[in-house]
């Protein structure tokens, strides 16, 4: 069966998932520095971080799909990059062999911050987290002791506390295990089109609310089709999300292939969308008071979270072409 | 959600494939004239014969009445196997049939119907105007009730295929009062009538597929118009709901094809650097990336416009979204291949051929069938409600 809309059950999640964040997460949380700590420890008691994982480790035993449901809500309230590092350690702890590690991680009981793919940096981390890091080939979950030296610096994004780390991997285990991988970048698309839809939203409603030369400035074209294309470039990202999503969800041939698309789209997607919202809020969009600034520099990091486009576009040339059917 | 096939699909697909297979025309399609005429129909009634002539008509019009994911299928294997497109056969199972369809009489449904699915009948369309193109309800031929027969007077023009077409789909104001949708009136008129001259148009690509057609008191007999005089714009659009989601399928397939082709060409092709091939080019890696990631879209696009399509009855604004892509991802795609091709872009021989054809006739498909910016204004104002510009 082919279907790329929500089911019953799923626009029920969509809905709780959306009614939460809009109550709790307006983005002015952001400005406060807190790196979201509060909205996650609320998150994780309401079990959001166990939604993809088995029932056996704690989890609500649901799919990938659900699980890129949750990142996109969470992609469009800019919820901090803590909920990454808690959703794949606890599967990355499932792969070792360590549920009981995968509930505390899932329960948030106890904490995990995300490396970046290089191991550069590390994002938002609290004294006693694991430190999950990820890249093309898997996925590694390694211990504070692993963490050689930590140096805050300024980073473009004013919500996420930023560090210059260096590491001590000798003895980690590194889980080759690739559908992790995969699973990020699915993860990150589904963040990106949520906040390319948050920008889109916000710059539709500016263009219908802000009024030039007698009316909204949304019904010249010049506002409109750029709104247009925003709307065609969530639908391109989004579709194509899903799909990456249950192609991996069900393992597929050409998974990989789905999720580095996916990636690609939803970047260019989200970059496009997230500037074209500044433009159309003019000047108020150039202002630290206008949140529009928060969308764009959100968007670069999630595009530098699993690694930026060029290494994704590689990664989609180095895959089969897929084949029609099963 | 959910993205499966069935084991019944896939033992559907099988059978597509192997009488694909066994029986793909394997001559080259004349591109236009009364070859090309000939090659399309001869085709259809192939597929016909061995049923699977009208894939998306109902079984009753002696079509095969498929699922939309049969349908999918259908497109897919038809694309795979370099089965020729449907060409002049388009318009009449794809917009006329299924109009006559949906709001012939018996009589009308009983005299064209079987001869499209035959392969017998070419239709052509005739809407645009000079002066009625992206604003079409601004129609200006005119027909006018002399006893039993409409005289038409006027000029049509972008009407495909109709220096070879038998009928055509003709779109006239019949009421001369009337102002915009109101007093059209959407008649079959026999390309052969007495006081119509086709003058076939060239394009910018060499091919002479479509034409301007001048009308001077065409005598129409009455029983022709379709759905009563005055209903012509919703007759008209009643075309759309037949189409389900399935229209960009074949498109899309197509152009995942061609990215592919790409891909080995810039293996091929000499890169900027004038020693390496053009695929070990940072940039042209980039594009390439990028456009193979879009098309995996478009394709995605394409399922999310059939899941809609199984739960709606009537096809809503996001069809503008997949159309608009496409159309624009065509022109980068052979964008990027002029570029790859490099100084072998200038030639329209060889292996440039087929890419610097497309190149030039891909430039239709951001303004047929409703320009980028028409297809802008529907996703701005339908999909996002924007407001309406002061005219």
């Amino acid at each position: 069966m082919i279907d790329l809309l929500p089911d019953d059950d799923q626009k029920a999640l969509i809905d709780n998932f959306e009614s939460v964040l809009a109550a709790e997460a307006p983005l002015a949380r952001l400005r406060d520095g807190q790196g979201d700590l509060a909205l996650l420890a609320r998150l994780a008691e309401l079990g959001w971080f166990g939604l993809g994982l088995p029932e056996s480790a704690g989890g609500v035993g649901l799919g990938l799909i659900e699980e890129a449901l949750l990142f996109r809500e969470a992609g469009r309230f800019l919820v901090g990059p803590r909920l990454f590092a808690a959703v794949l350690g606890a599967h990355a702890a499932v792969g070792a062999g360590d549920p009981a590690l995968a509930a505390a991680l899932a329960g948030g009981e106890r904490g995990a911050c995300l490396l970046s793919g290089d191991g550069r940096h590390a994002f938002d981390r609290q004294p006693g987290d694991s430190l999950v890091r990820v890249d093309e080939e898997g996925i590694r979950l390694l211990d504070e002791a692993a963490l050689v030296r930590a140096e805050p610096i300024d980073g473009l994004d004013p919500a996420i506390a930023l560090e210059r780390v260096e590491l001590d991997e000798r003895g980690v285990r590194r889980l080759a295990d690739r559908t992790l991988a995969l699973r990020t970048k699915v993860l990150v698309s589904a963040s990106l089109v949520g906040l390319a839809e948050a920008a889109r939203d916000r710059a539709t409603l500016y263009a219908k609310e802000r009024q030039q030369f007698g009316q909204p400035i949304g019904a010249f074209q010049a506002i409109k089709h750029r709104c247009a294309d925003m709307a065609v470039g969530c639908e391109s990202a989004w579709t194509l999300t899903a799909l990456a999503a249950l192609c991996l969800g069900s393992g597929r041939h050409d998974a990989a292939f789905q999720a580095a698309a996916a990636r690609i789209v939803a970047g260019d997607a989200a970059l496009a969308a997230v500037r074209g919202n500044v433009q159309i809020h003019g000047g108020m969009g150039f202002t630290d008071e206008c949140e529009a600034h928060l969308l764009v520099k959100r968007c670069h990091f999630l595009l530098q979270l699993a690694g930026g486009t060029r290494l994704h576009q590689e990664a989609l040339l180095g895959e089969p072409e897929p084949v029609h059917g099963r | 959600m959910d993205f499966t096939f069935t084991v019944e699909e896939e033992a559907f697909r099988e059978e597509v494939r192997t009488w694909l297979r066994a029986n793909v025309p394997t001559e080259k399609r004349p591109k236009e004239g009364q070859a090309m005429r000939a090659f399309d129909t001869a085709w259809q009634r192939r597929q016909h014969e061995s049923g699977w002539g009208g894939i998306a008509w109902p079984v009753e019009y002696g079509g095969q009445g498929l699922s939309l994911v049969q349908q999918l299928i259908w497109h897919e294997e038809y694309v795979r196997a370099e089965a020729p497109p449907p060409g002049c056969m388009f318009v009449a199972l794809s917009h006329a049939g299924p109009t006559v369809m949906l709001r012939g009489n018996a009589e009308q449904r009983a005299l064209h119907i079987p001869r499209i699915i035959r392969g017998e009948a070419v239709w052509c369309q005739g809407f645009s105007e000079p002066g009625a193109g992206s604003d079409l309800a601004s129609v200006r031929a005119r027909g006018v009730v002399d006893g039993d027969d409409l005289v038409v007077t006027g000029q049509k023009v972008w009407t495909s295929y109709a220096d070879v077409a038998d009928y055509q789909e003709l779109l006239v104001r019949t009421d001369p009062d009337s102002q915009r949708h109101a007093g059209l009136s959407w008649v079959i008129c026999d390309m052969r009538a007495p006081g119509i001259t086709v003058r076939p148009i060239r394009t910018m690509a060499g091919i002479t597929t479509f034409a301007e057609v001048f009308y001077d008191e065409v005598r129409i007999p009455l029983g022709q118009v379709v759905g009563g005089l005055g209903e012509g714009w919703s007759v008209a659009m009643s075309t759309l709901s037949f189409e389900r989601g399935t229209a960009m399928i074949p498109h899309q397939v197509e152009l995942q094809r061609t990215v592919e082709q790409l891909i080995a060409l810039a293996g091929e092709v000499t890169g900027p650097d004038g020693r390496r091939p053009a695929a070990a080019d940072d940039e042209v890696r980039s594009r390439l990336a990028r456009l193979r990631a879009e098309v995996a879209a478009m394709r995605a696009m394409t399922y999310a416009s059939i899941s809609r399509a199984q739960r709606e009855d009537a096809p809503g604004p996001e069809g503008a979204m997949i159309s608009l892509y496409f159309g624009e991802l065509f022109q980068r795609v052979h964008d990027a291949a002029m570029d790859i091709l490099g100084g072998e872009s200038i030639e329209r021989q060889g292996r440039a051929e087929a890419w610097t054809f497309r190149y030039l006739d891909g430039f239709k498909h951001t303004i047929a069938g409703g320009t980028s910016e028409i297809r802008r204004n529907i996703i701005g104002e339908r999909v996002l409600g924007l407001p309406r510009g002061r005219a």
